[in-house]
């Protein structure tokens, strides 16, 4: 079962994740050995920060990653490739934690609680 | 002005703890005469590094203090590295900004007097007074033996020939009897002007007036920076100028002398120093000086334009009130411009289509192309770039160093960590970097450059090698890191990008390489 408050930090922080994931992507098509600066940096370490905290270590993408080192100047595709695979690790908990309820995705909350509508899972999309 | 630029030699011979002295007190005219004579380096702060060159603090309060140790001077066991930079006073005077100041008053009193006395123009009569002013015994790094990459300006003592003298008093007399109303009632407002109406004075003329002029205080500013820094000096004779009885007086001084000749030097603070003035010919001809009417015509020479001006002397005061209206963005000009990202990329490119080995010169071509590469690339983070630094015997030749100003973090952990005052940067054009390779730079690492050095080569280095400098750092606490190819491209992408410093990749090899480190 997952909380209310989970649902939300999770959704939060999925969406985030993928426009950073978007933004970074653009920038790594065009010029992929590019330095990416300190305020990205530390933006993008927060939200992994806070994705690392509710993926928990079932669901992180690398158990000894925690985030980036301003110090070993990650490229734009350092961080491009990274920040895919958590969207991807995001979707897994995400597939993991809903149900079909009357024809709808929603996810797995406690008896009693509503049904948190959500979409349905990307590994099942065009099955 | 010819400029000594001790920067490589002087801090190298210290040891840089952190400092604590007071700034020098600033000169009443400052910002009205930046005269460079020779010029100390003024270290930025550790914590704050200036991104671009308009950062420069505007007072001498803004500056940080130079960091002294007496223990480790010794001056006379290294060849002082002397680079000539032509630099230029500047002298554009802001009337409205330091009206209160009793010695701008006594500069602009005596620049009006040479044009205007008791309602008549008598400019021959303090002529002798300019021209004396023009020459600079004493002060001058005259005995510099040679400048470098033809950046030559006349030399500032070279004095006025008879016939100079003649053609000058002339000149100053068609002002008497011509007349320019302007200047009949008012001298000159901006001094610089004199060199868009007067043939064989230009800005170095100019600047060395105003050195001149200036010359009391930069002693006492160069006695105080040779005592902290403990400077040998010896007694010397110098002209300065009395302001009260308007004319220059011998006084004798204990100054530095250039070893070879005895000659005094004097010291001027970094930020003083400009490659052009403000007011000055070549900005006037090119930006104002009127192309489309019959004046570009008639103006053939220097001379001929010189003597539009005289006749056309609106057109100099129009010019003039623009740069005094415009006058915000008359700031010190970095020393130092990078070359453009334009060029860092192109060459990028040439330098990575250069074969590795001797072959046709291709080490000289690599050693060029990344010495420009590299002092553009770093700073001005690393400042003072010195290619092909020699020691006295010749035996050792370093291929690049960079004084080490700590003005960033991580060059401050370097410096903390290794006594890095100088960054030894040895170019190594070879396929492959071997164990003579990294022995050679280790012999390079004496005690006043530190125990920090960068290989610059053209593939990364095999395991073995890498294994070396680990050794190394195991064994006497020696960083040599190992750059490569791919380094220097990612340098130059970070400063196309701005996305971060260049700078940056030598702090990564460096976490990279105290990662392999053993403990």
């Amino acid at each position: 079962m997952i909380k209310r408050e989970t649902i939300d930090a999770f959704e939060k922080t999925q969406a985030q994740m993928e426009a950073l994931h978007r933004e970074i992507a653009a920038l790594s098509r065009k010029s992929p050995n590019d330095g990416v600066n300190i305020f990205k940096l530390g933006l993008i370490n927060k939200v992994v920060h806070t994705t690392n905290q509710l993926l928990g270590e079932t669901y992180r993408p690398f158990a000894d990653f925690d985030s980036f080192d301003e110090n070993n100047l990650p490229t734009v595709s350092d961080v491009a490739m990274v920040l895919a695979q958590y969207l991807n690790c995001l979707e897994k908990y995400r597939a993991d934690n809903v149900h079909v309820y009357q024809g709808y995705w929603c996810w797995c909350t406690g008896a009693g609680e509503d049904c948190i509508r959500t979409a349905q899972p990307k590994k099942l999309e065009g099955k | 002005m010819k400029t000594c630029n001790m920067n490589t030699s002087l801090p190298t011979a210290i040891n840089l703890p952190p400092p604590s002295y007071p700034a020098p007190p600033p000169p009443p005219w400052l910002g009205l005469f930046n005269t460079p004579l020779i010029h100390i380096q003024e270290p930025i702060s550790s914590d704050s590094s200036p991104s671009n060159p308009s950062d420069t603090p505007d007072s001498i309060d803004d500056y940080p203090p130079i960091p002294s140790d007496s223990s480790n001077t010794n001056f006379s066991s290294q060849k002082p590295s002397l680079n000539i930079l032509p630099s230029i006073i500047k002298t554009f005077l802001y009337s409205n900004q330091v009206n209160h100041k009793p010695e701008y008053q006594k500069w602009v009193e005596w620049v009006k007097g040479n044009g205007y006395e008791n309602g008549r123009v008598v400019y021959s009569d303090h002529l002798p007074v300019l021209l004396a002013s023009t020459s600079s015994d004493g002060i001058d790094v005259l005995s510099i033996p040679t400048g470098r990459g033809g950046l030559r300006i006349p030399r500032m003592v070279k004095s006025f020939s008879h016939s100079d003298i003649t053609h000058i008093t002339k000149i100053f007399s068609c002002f008497n009897v011509t007349g320019i109303p302007q200047v009949q009632a008012s001298g000159f407002v901006h001094f610089e002007g004199i060199q868009l109406m007067v043939d064989h004075i230009a800005k170095d003329r100019v600047s060395d007036i105003a050195c001149n002029f200036i010359s009391s205080w930069l002693i006492d500013y160069t006695i105080q920076q040779c005592d902290l820094l403990k400077i040998p000096c010896e007694q010397c004779q110098l002209d300065v100028y009395a302001y009260d009885m308007h004319k220059f007086v011998k006084e004798t001084v204990n100054l530095p002398v250039l070893p070879t000749t005895k000659s005094p030097l004097l010291f001027v603070p970094k930020r003083w120093l400009r490659l052009d003035p403000w007011l000055g010919y070549d900005d006037y001809y090119q930006r104002h000086f009127p192309k489309t009417s019959g004046a570009v015509i008639a103006a053939g020479s220097r001379i001929d334009i010189l003597t539009y001006n005289r006749q056309n002397y609106g057109l100099v005061e129009a010019y003039v009130k623009e740069k005094e209206r415009t006058h915000a963005d008359c700031r010190n000009d970095p020393l130092f411009s990078p070359i453009p990202v334009l060029s860092v990329k192109r060459k990028l490119s040439m330098v990575q289509k250069i074969p590795s080995g001797t072959k046709d010169a291709a080490d000289k071509k690599y050693e060029d192309a990344i010495c420009q590469l590299m002092a553009s690339l770093l700073y001005p983070q690393l400042d003072f770039a010195d290619e092909q630094s020699r020691v006295d015997s010749g035996v050792l030749i370093r291929d690049m160093i960079f004084y080490n100003n700590r003005s960033y973090k991580f060059l401050k952990d370097i410096y903390d960590e290794y006594d890095c005052r100088q960054i030894v940067v040895e170019l190594k054009n070879v396929k492959e970097i071997e164990r003579e390779h990294i022995n050679q730079v280790n012999r390079y690492l004496k005690d006043q450059f530190g125990r920090f050095a960068i290989i610059m080569t053209r593939n990364p280095p095999p395991k073995p090698m890498f294994r070396n400098t680990i050794d190394l750092w195991s064994a006497q606490r020696r960083c040599i890191l190992i750059l490569d190819d791919s380094d220097l491209a990612m340098m130059c992408g970070l400063f196309a990008s701005r996305q971060r410093l260049p700078v940056d990749v030598i702090m990564k090899k460096y976490v990279e390489f105290t990662r392999a480190c053993p403990g």
